[in-house]
């Protein structure tokens, strides 16, 4: 056997092993990079930015653990930019999940920025139902959500006093897995009710949603960890998603080349069959 | 017989046209039904995926008794792990052993699992993506320049041409423009065709012409 | 935030785990399948508990004991039934009854999902594809974003002649549907791009969460930390 086709045969382990050192090494020297924005991602960071401040925002967390790594540094940044901007946040979740890994991001921010539950920012928990439950939110908050995650009532929560239905939120930001998700938020709150929406989305769906962008339906969107990393940039806070574009950097050349050698090879082999059947 | 068949269309239809009633009478009457419907359908649903548990607690049953010996024990981790899941969550949905099922079992597992799929796209670069044809190349031509775009490393390399006069050689500017002209452009004509198919099926479904979901018979 | 004991054994064992489901790369093995089917039972386990918590204990039974007159009462009995009829679906003799509630959840999201398709995905595209020809300039810096929007037009109409099967794809109407097949690839190439990136950042999560809170847990397992 050539070269070439020993190369053509190669045990699809080693290239596990090549791809998981490319993402490995660059990874232990923990360099944060800055990154440059796209406008997509700036949109939404300017929507959250240009809203008075004390404003009321929905997050809804519409993922589970499989897409961690990108969705949820894109939560942390969003919910630090609200911080800072001392909106008021709601957070609850069409995937049952959401809502855990949204408490799990407030039990670290609420007592280091001194959070009031209740008053800064809320958790609803989890509904069956996708886009019927976003419906039944414009009628009344209370109708899907007659208590937050922990049984207490809304009317016992003061950041519902004025805060009835979907029409009384300043901005949507969903953080979005899929099925059900910020399609449905684009087309219940922001196309029914007209409730500003944007949100983050892992980066395999993150195209479809240009669409969305481009006719305005959606004020702007992260995709994926570049996304993560671009909000991060903008609120100058580097977390996990700055961190982590240095191995992003590796693996895409990895993957360019894998791509490259495999095609050549293939290229070649079958020059050399095609020569040796001529003869 | 008329219950099996025709009277489940008929609360297709019914609660169908509620809906689509509602959305263009916003008179109480309507509205009122359709706000209660909503809330009913959350009810509904959350059955459906008691039904989806259940049945995996029967099949992991059933596997684990008289299933292949070489699987069985696997079958009563799951069952096991359901279960005691349940029971950790009867003690709060903020209880400790709650919290730590869901933080050091079913959050890494889940991660780790679709982390996978990076090993594989790896794999599948270097074995099946071949251009073989002109649209294939451009497929991957346009991946290249998307991967190197939207690394830093795009930046890197091309970083020379910003804010010259040769500024449309900057990768991240050449794959925005790819993201927001060309792609959006048929992920606009994707989303069309297939809302125009899911609009055509739910007609379908609304008259009756569409019964597959109710299943056999 | 500071680390206990128990946590890091929390977090020793969520590492363990991670490495049980990489070693699939190597070959399937007994410490994969273990981990595959925990993963499978405490993610249904978990289903259920938010299910029970989140939807059942408010919706049916703070509603239930809240209920005032009949109309409450009855907007709690009528979904709980609708619900244990879609259980019926486990019982052969009886599963057809099961249709009703499915013929009820398909109602809903058939008549929902029927008018915001089309407004969402139909005549707000439309609209959006065709409303930058109302103030289409070609000066004043205005080149680029009209050059774009005649290219928009193009190609999303050569895109959606690709798809109309119902004509055979010859004659000039072939050259569309060639040029719809080229935006199509474009789109894909990129579709494709972008999830490379996706599946790279869950790898990269992994092997963060492996460098970083994993080894400080282990180092303060074994007193070092």
């Amino acid at each position: 056997m050539t070269f070439l086709e020993k190369l053509d045969r190669l045990d699809r382990r080693i290239i596990f092993l090549i791809i998981g050192i490319a993402v490995f090494v660059p990874l232990l020297f923990r360099v944060p990079i800055k990154v440059v924005q796209s406008p997509i991602v700036q949109d939404i960071y300017e929507g959250i930015q240009a809203l008075p401040e004390g404003s009321t925002i929905m997050l809804s967390f519409d993922y589970d653990p499989s897409t961690l790594a990108e969705l949820q540094p894109m939560a942390e940044a969003v919910v630090k930019h609200c911080i800072q901007k001392k909106h008021r946040m709601v957070f609850m979740g069409l995937w049952p999940q959401g809502p855990k890994l949204a408490q799990g991001i407030m039990d670290e921010m609420a007592p280091r920025y001194n959070l009031q539950y209740g008053v800064d920012y809320v958790n609803l928990g989890y509904k069956t139902g996708g886009i019927v439950v976003i419906s039944s939110l414009g009628s009344s908050i209370a109708d899907p959500f007659p208590t937050d995650m922990n049984g207490t009532p809304l009317r016992e929560l003061p950041i519902f006093d004025n805060v009835k239905t979907l029409r009384d939120f300043a901005y949507v930001v969903s953080l979005s897995a899929g099925d059900p998700g910020i399609k449905h938020w684009v087309m219940i709150a922001k196309d029914r009710f007209k409730v500003p929406v944007g949100g983050g989305v892992t980066a395999v769906s993150a195209p479809a949603f240009y669409a969305y962008y481009n006719s305005g339906q959606l004020e702007g969107l992260m995709g994926g960890l570049r996304g993560a990393a671009e909000y991060e940039t903008l609120i100058d806070t580097p977390g996990t998603a700055s961190y982590g574009m240095n191995a992003q950097n590796w693996a895409h050349l990895m993957i360019i080349l894998f791509i490259i050698i495999g095609n050549t090879t293939m290229l070649v082999l079958k020059r050399r069959k095609e020569k040796s059947r001529v003869r | 017989m008329f219950w099996k068949r025709q009277f489940p269309i008929l609360i297709t239809a019914f609660v169908a046209v509620v809906m689509i009633a509602a959305y263009f009478i916003p008179k109480p009457g309507i509205a009122d039904t359709r706000d209660n419907l909503q809330v009913w359908f959350q009810i509904v649903v959350m059955f459906t995926m008691i039904l989806g548990l259940l049945n995996l607690l029967f099949v992991s049953w059933h596997k684990a008794r008289k299933g292949r010996k070489e699987d069985r024990f696997y079958n009563w981790v799951t069952i096991f792990s359901l279960l005691g899941t349940i029971v950790a969550g009867f003690f709060g949905i903020n209880s400790p052993a709650f919290d730590f099922i869901f933080n050091n079992i079913y959050t890494p597992l889940s991660a780790t699992i679709f982390s996978l799929l990076a090993f594989y796209v790896a794999s599948a670069s270097f074995r099946a993506f071949r251009a073989k044809s002109i649209m294939a190349t451009i497929l991957l031509i346009t991946a290249f320049i998307v991967m190197l775009g939207r690394v830093p490393l795009g930046d890197w390399i091309s970083g020379w041409a910003q804010g010259t006069s040769l500024g449309f050689l900057y990768l991240p500017n050449i794959t925005n423009w790819i993201m927001e002209v060309m792609n959006m452009a048929g992920q606009r004509a994707v989303l069309m065709g297939a809302a125009l198919g899911l609009i055509a099926t739910g007609i379908k479904i609304i008259l009756g012409i569409e019964r597959s979901y109710l299943g056999g018979e | 935030m500071t680390m206990t004991f128990a946590g890091a054994i929390g977090i020793f064992l969520a590492g363990a785990l991670t490495l049980a489901i990489f070693s699939f790369l190597y070959k399937d093995n007994p410490v994969y399948k273990f981990a595959e089917h925990l993963f499978v039972g405490t993610s249904a386990g978990y289903w259920f508990v938010y299910n029970y918590f989140n939807v059942f204990k408010p919706n049916v039974e703070v509603a239930w004991k809240e209920a005032v007159g009949f109309w409450d009462y009855f907007h709690v009995v009528i979904p709980v039934l609708l619900g244990i009829l879609m259980l019926m679906r486990l019982i052969p003799s009886v599963s057809w009854i099961s249709r009703w509630a499915m013929a009820f959840s398909v109602g809903m999201t058939v008549g929902l999902n029927t008018i915001t398709e089309l407004e969402t995905n139909i005549l707000k595209q439309i609209g959006a594809t065709l409303s930058p020809f109302a103030s289409l300039h070609f000066n004043n810096g205005g080149l680029g974003a009209s050059v774009n929007a005649i290219i928009i037009l193009l190609a999303v109409l050569a895109a959606l002649v690709y798809f109309f099967f119902s004509k055979e794809h010859t004659g000039g109407y072939g050259h569309i549907a060639k040029v719809g097949i080229w935006v199509l690839m474009i789109t894909f190439g990129a579709s494709f791009g972008y999830t490379v990136m996706a599946r790279i950042s869950l790898l990269i999560g992994r092997v963060q969460f492996l460098q970083t809170d994993w080894w400080v847990a282990i180092k303060h397992i074994i007193g070092l930390g």
